[in-house]
């Protein structure tokens, strides 16, 4: 039974990058609250502003969630070697037992073949 | 010619009988210790659980699918709102062009397109967890070391053994019929629980070996559909605030807008309907990948203990379920009126 599997250390912890980006998803989400407000008090002056700040962090949202995109398909080379080696781990435990099952069905064909050898010895036995 | 008593065939005689006797003698034993221990381990392996893990990958898959491909559909969404509001967006930045790595957009790719290749490769990596669920399967299937093969085994060493004894039978003290089919009876079936205890065996190492692959496989998977949870929690914003600039655009309420307004609010609640049930289903979808690991190591519990009760494997074939449910409920409930809306049940 061979692991050709990766460490789990190749694979990223993209547990910081995520929280990074839920931040700045919640400043999103809270400047438009902000803007909605302000729309519909037809405060545009604001609304405006508001406008411009959620441009801007929509634009850093973009490039951190498209590159930790990137880093997480990056990962899935590293993810998928490990599973394929866990399945191949698995195969080669079928292909074993099939052995084990094949070599006493043969144990009993031998068997069948050492009769005819003892007939003829038997024969010529004296 | 004569020696010490007896001539020179009696003497060969008593050889045989002797050496047939030692064979037997030899053969019993190791048939026993085979038996023996053999019978320390179940004689056969409660499949269902095997069964319930595969099962509950392949659901896992196409959920994972259906609430991807929502994903995709719902951040493109998105990114129109977003960038329909916004005066420095070029519309010859989403030219997808051919590039060394493939193709790709010249301005900054939207997240709408990443989305769309995680999806691609999410589902790739769930594929390669249905088919590890299914050779664990094949592992703990009856078929693998089954009875009847076995049966047979006892039935062709009977007829070989009775063959080889009475070829014998001139010269050693040749055992009965009955006491072949015994020894047969019983070789056959120690051979079986030696098979079957490898076998049993085998799966412990491999469920033991590979339990590293499965929990960062699952990590890897929570952290994408984490991931696609912000997507979405900013496509939804950005949904909103194209809603709002238009109600806000109307005034405030009067006889004349009412209708308009009316269209509007309909469309800011339809989008939040959607959106919590977008949120519930990948919600579930999360939990599936963290209920994996303990499933995969209840496989392991079932094998030594094949009665004991298998909650996490229950837990990962409901949570699948679960998102498979919701997200054809997610694909009926899309609402069906407004702007941002229909552009999202376009794509």
């Amino acid at each position: 039974m061979s692991n050709g599997t990766v460490s789990a250390s190749a694979i990223s912890d993209h547990g910081d990058k995520l929280q990074l980006i839920n931040n700045v998803s919640s400043s999103i989400n809270a400047t438009i609250y902000l803007k909605m407000w302000c729309d519909q008090n037809q405060d545009q002056t604001n609304s405006d502003k508001y406008a411009l700040r959620l441009n801007r962090l929509n634009v850093l949202y973009t490039t951190l969630s498209n590159e930790l995109w990137k880093d997480w398909i990056g990962d899935a080379a590293a993810v998928k070697k490990n599973m394929q080696a866990a399945t191949d781990n698995v195969n080669q435990s079928v292909k074993d037992i099939q052995s084990n099952v094949n070599t006493a069905q043969n144990i009993v064909k031998a068997l069948g073949h050492l009769d005819q050898a003892i007939a003829i010895a038997t024969k010529l036995a004296p | 010619m004569r020696a010490g008593g007896g001539t020179v065939v009696a003497l060969r005689e008593r050889s045989f009988r002797v050496t047939a006797r030692r064979q037997l003698l030899r053969m019993m034993p190791l048939a026993l210790v085979m038996l023996c221990s053999a019978c320390s381990v179940p004689a056969t392996i409660n499949t269902k659980p095997f069964d319930q893990f595969s099962n509950a990958a392949q659901q896992l898959d196409l959920g994972a699918d259906q609430a991807f491909a929502n994903g995709v559909t719902f951040t493109e969404a998105g990114f129109v709102e977003q960038v329909a509001a916004d005066p420095k967006f070029q519309t010859s930045d989403l030219l997808v062009t051919r590039s060394n790595e493939g193709f790709a957009t010249i301005g900054h790719e939207p997240t709408f397109m990443e989305v769309r290749k995680g999806a691609a490769t999410l589902s790739g990596a769930n594929k390669l967890l249905v088919d590890y669920a299914g050779a664990l399967q094949q592992l703990a299937s009856p078929g693998l070391v089954s009875e009847a093969t076995f049966d047979q085994l006892a039935k062709d060493l009977d007829t070989n053994s009775t063959k080889m004894i009475s070829d014998l039978k001139a010269t050693v003290n040749a055992p009965s019929a009955n006491e072949i089919g015994l020894f047969s009876a019983a070789a056959a079936e120690a051979a079986r629980l030696y098979i079957e205890h490898k076998r049993q065996e085998d799966l412990v190492k491999v469920i033991q070996l590979n339990q590293p692959a499965i929990d960062s496989f699952s990590q890897w998977c929570q952290a994408g559909v984490e991931h696609l949870e912000t997507d979405f929690y900013t496509a939804y914003s950005n949904q909103m605030n194209a809603l709002s600039t238009q109600l806000g655009s109307l005034g405030k309420a009067n006889a004349k807008n009412v209708a308009q307004r009316r269209q509007l609010i309909q469309q800011i609640v339809q989008l939040d309907g959607y959106f919590l049930d977008s949120e519930n289903t990948l919600s579930a979808l999360d939990d599936s990948y963290k209920a994996l690991p303990k499933a995969h190591k209840d496989l392991e519990t079932t094998i030594q203990s094949p009665t004991t009760a298998l909650g996490d494997i229950q837990v990962l074939y409901d949570e699948a379920r679960r998102v498979q449910t919701l997200s054809k409920q997610l694909e009926s409930n899309t609402p069906k009126s407004g702007t941002t809306v229909s552009a999202a049940k376009a794509t």
